[in-house]
């Protein structure tokens, strides 16, 4: 009788440290999954701050395109405006992508445009700018995969039900401009 | 008497001839060595003056003993680089009953224009497999490929994210003929097993391929200091 109560006792007990090591590793990756995505919110604040200068560079050259212009501050709006859920925002990103994209297209029909050395360091940063949303957007989900498998299989699936943790959405963009170009290669000697 | 004393003269011999066999094989490896780094536009230290083995990568700190020798340095295909020989043993055992195992390697150094985080690749066994399991883990990228042979270890996820982007995980699987690539600061270090001095340029391609695969991201986001 003794011997069923001890390992009762130490059945239960093992019971409530395995929950807390489980509890503890959901609070945790779901932190990690709202850090890497403050990371891409920080990224793609980069992508905000630069279309205004890439409009108004490209206006410089080609005013009459007006409707184009317009679609792009319209998009770059909407994908500021109200904080949402990463797929929502996903879709807000590519709509905002396709018009930079077509923005970038128009540049392509001048030649003088293309040759300025603004809209070149413009493009560069863009590039480099689009890179690095890659990057956070790879570790971002990356993090959910993690989160979610965890949520979604036993027997952690039932201290997050019991938790309130549920599974978080992935963010899938597409990059504006791909390959900001090779690196210049260093020969300054420092062997 | 005279059979112990016939014993130790033959043992002493046999001694005698494998030091000499080996004195020979590490003098013609030298000549090997330097005639590479003339042939290349080199140069050639047969001691590690810029104390390489003093470079804070992990492979450096294993054993009980290590040497780095027989170092060539120059540009290659317009990454400067520097390829030498590696060792380091682990020692066992008493007093006066010491046993030293080696472990050699040809390594490749490259600078590049960066100051990057510390990040370790090596390959996964079955150890380290078992410690992803106990939360042990290395860092996870998407593909299941390249997450099943490699093991990332880095404490900046940002910065294993940006070097190992979709087209240098791919060309890894591609190119897998290294013991452990290392990143730290400004350099790309590539251990691999020792080899023939004939086939040192094939370690230098490998690391000028590699250096070429780098994203620009980690240049803009990872600037020298």
């Amino acid at each position: 009788m003794t011997a069923i109560v001890v390992v009762a006792a130490i059945v239960v007990v093992a019971a409530i440290a395995v929950t807390f090591v489980i509890y503890n590793r959901l609070v945790h990756l779901r932190n990690l999954t709202r850090e890497s995505w403050r990371d891409i919110d920080a990224e793609l604040q980069r992508r905000y701050d630069l279309i205004p200068n890439l409009v108004s560079t490209v206006k410089g050259y080609a005013a009459h395109e007006r409707e184009t212009f317009e679609t792009v501050t319209a998009q770059r709006a909407d994908a500021m405006a109200v904080p949402r859920e990463p797929d929502e925002q996903a879709t807000r990103e590519q709509a905002l992508g396709r018009s930079v994209a077509q923005l970038m297209a128009v540049a392509e029909r001048y030649p003088e445009l293309r040759a300025s050395e603004q809209f070149l360091a413009l493009q560069r940063e863009l590039a480099d700018t689009e890179d690095r949303i890659q990057v956070a957007r790879r570790i971002y989900n990356a993090n959910v995969r993690s989160y979610d498998t965890l949520v979604q299989t036993f027997p952690a699936l039932v201290v997050a039900r019991m938790s309130g943790f549920t599974v978080r959405p992935y963010f899938e963009v597409d990059p504006i401009v791909r390959d900001a170009g090779p690196p210049p290669v260093d020969l300054s000697g420092r062997t | 008497m005279l059979l112990a004393l016939a014993f130790v003269v033959i043992v002493a011999a046999f001694g005698g001839v494998a030091y000499l066999f080996r004195l020979k094989a590490r003098q013609a490896r030298v000549r090997a060595v330097g005639a590479l780094a003339l042939r290349v536009g080199f140069t050639f230290a047969a001691a590690d003056v810029d104390h390489i083995v003093d470079m804070p990568f992990a492979v450096f700190s294993k054993g009980d003993g290590r040497r780095v020798e027989l170092v060539i340095s120059g540009v290659h295909d317009g990454v400067p680089m520097r390829m030498f020989d590696y060792w380091y043993y682990d020692e066992s055992g008493g007093q006066g009953n010491r046993n030293r195992t080696y472990h050699r390697f040809t390594c490749a150094l490259a600078t590049i224009s960066a100051a990057c985080p510390r990040l370790r690749l090596g390959h996964e066994d079955f150890l380290t497999r078992l410690g992803d399991h106990l939360g042990l883990g290395d860092v996870e990228l998407e593909y299941d490929d390249f997450n099943r042979r490699f093991r990332v270890k880095c404490d900046d996820q940002k910065f294993a994210f940006s070097l190992l982007d979709g087209k240098m995980m791919q060309w890894l699987l591609g190119a897998d003929r290294f013991d452990s690539v290392e990143v730290d600061g400004p350099w790309v270090l590539l251990v691999g097993p020792k080899l023939d001095p004939a086939r040192w340029l094939d370690l230098g391609s490998w690391l000028d391929q590699f250096y070429r695969q780098i994203p620009p991201v980690v240049y803009s986001t990872y600037p020298p200091r």
